[in-house]
């Protein structure tokens, strides 16, 4: 099992970890809206010092680089298509793209230090003391809490399916990935009694927290 | 289908987020009112179920891969308003741990994935009789993910991200594909719970 693989780093001990979560929330949030609303001339000469601010919150932080460059790769299918297209059909299209790929990247960036620097309970009791709705936070936090399990019943499927169908492809496989999607949805709910009887058995009265 | 942020212009973001916001907050107020304690465990699970599926990638013809929205799936289960905050929480939940999507674009990408395919799928699913259950859940999943796509286009468009007619092309034709997966794929699920579990068809809708 993988637990805690994606914000693996959320539980170190650094200056920048020890910011109060609500204080790291604003500022990245602030900051992505800042990248949103800035003009594409001035992009250019904003980038630089917010790239510097953010290298050295992260150094501080003692989350590795590597890793979070990395990861802000996800946007790469995203970014690459629309630079394509703008490059074709539109006038200055590629400056136009590149401005646009700063910004996105630049916006992941934070958004990866912030996921990287805060315990996702410590996000959660944050917007709860927010007044963000109870049942968005409880069912976040019902996420956060068993993606990891379902994820791992779903890995153990596909690899005995692997292992006994012998190469099956093309529609017969998409048949037997949404059976096993079934499967899991159907243990889902089976959980999700079990989860509750133990809840109840622990004192939960339907309003409790987290 | 998940934009990312710096990828919509300040307006767009602003009218997006209103509309997701202004469908969010009664939606919240009534399940608060409505469902019994034990349906928290239920729709939590449910989500992380969704999030779980999207991660599946269905290898299909010429190296390329579909995966699962599952969006109309989870609304026809649960019922729309459940499917909506499920699929909003998995939206949230996606930009923030795994960077699909963004921060600010969070309103537009609930509006997209979340508004037109849980709510606006349901109903598209309700509209066809209680016999034609299997071609209406095949329909509207398809037309859930097309129409979404084009919308997605629409707010790139505006946001002047991408060029009018090429982005649309491109976006509706990639997605005619991921709707005919989606669309298979759900019936297939639904079938495969009617074989297996068909209490799980009927339960409360909300």
């Amino acid at each position: 099992m993988r637990h805690s693989f994606w914000d693996h780093y959320s539980s170190l001990n650094s200056p920048v970890h020890n910011i109060p979560t609500g204080l790291k929330i604003i500022f990245a949030l602030f900051l992505v809206i800042l990248l949103t609303v800035l003009p594409g001339s001035y992009i250019s000469f904003a980038s630089l010092p917010i790239l510097i601010l953010l290298i050295t919150m992260l150094i501080i932080s003692k989350v590795p680089v590597a890793n979070v460059i990395k990861r802000t790769l996800v946007i790469l299918p995203l970014v690459l298509p629309v630079i394509v297209l703008n490059s074709i059909f539109m006038k200055a299209g590629l400056k136009h793209s590149l401005i646009l790929s700063v910004r996105s990247f630049l916006s992941i960036f934070s958004l990866i230090l912030l996921v990287s620097v805060t315990r996702f309970s410590d996000i959660m009791k944050t917007l709860s003391s927010w007044h963000f709705p109870r049942i968005m936070i409880m069912i976040l936090s019902f996420m956060y809490r068993y993606f990891f399990l379902l994820t791992g019943e779903m890995e153990k499927m596909v690899r005995a399916v692997k292992m006994r169908s012998g190469g099956s492809r093309g529609f017969t496989l998409i048949r037997i990935y949404s059976q096993i999607l079934a499967i899991l949805f159907i243990k889902s709910y089976e959980r999700a009694e079990r989860v509750y009887h133990a809840m109840l058995m622990r004192g939960y009265d339907g309003n409790g927290g987290l | 289908m998940h934009i990312p942020d710096g990828f919509l212009s300040l307006p767009v973001i602003i009218s997006t987020t209103a509309v997701s916001a202004s469908l969010l907050y009664p939606s919240i107020k009534k399940l608060d009112r409505e469902i019994k304690p034990e349906r928290i465990p239920l729709m939590g699970l449910s989500a992380a179920f969704v999030f779980t599926a999207q991660l599946l990638s269905f290898p299909v013809f010429g190296g390329t891969s579909v995966h699962l929205t599952g969006a109309v799936l989870i609304s026809i289960l649960l019922g729309p308003l459940s499917g909506f905050l499920i699929t909003t929480s998995a939206v949230l939940l996606q930009a923030f741990l795994f960077q699909h999507g963004g921060l600010v674009t969070s309103g537009a990408n609930v509006m997209n994935i979340a508004v037109i395919q849980s709510i606006l799928g349901y109903y598209l699913f309700r509209v066809f009789p209680k016999r034609f259950y299997i071609s209406g859940a095949f329909i509207a999943s398809f037309s859930a993910v097309v129409v979404a796509a084009a919308v997605c286009a629409a707010e790139l468009i505006l946001s002047g991200t991408i060029p009018l007619k090429a982005g649309l092309i491109a976006m509706i034709t990639s997605h005619l594909f991921a709707g005919l997966g989606e669309g298979f794929i759900t019936v297939i699920i639904l079938e495969m719970i009617r074989k297996l579990k068909p209490g799980l068809l009927h339960i409360k809708k909300i």
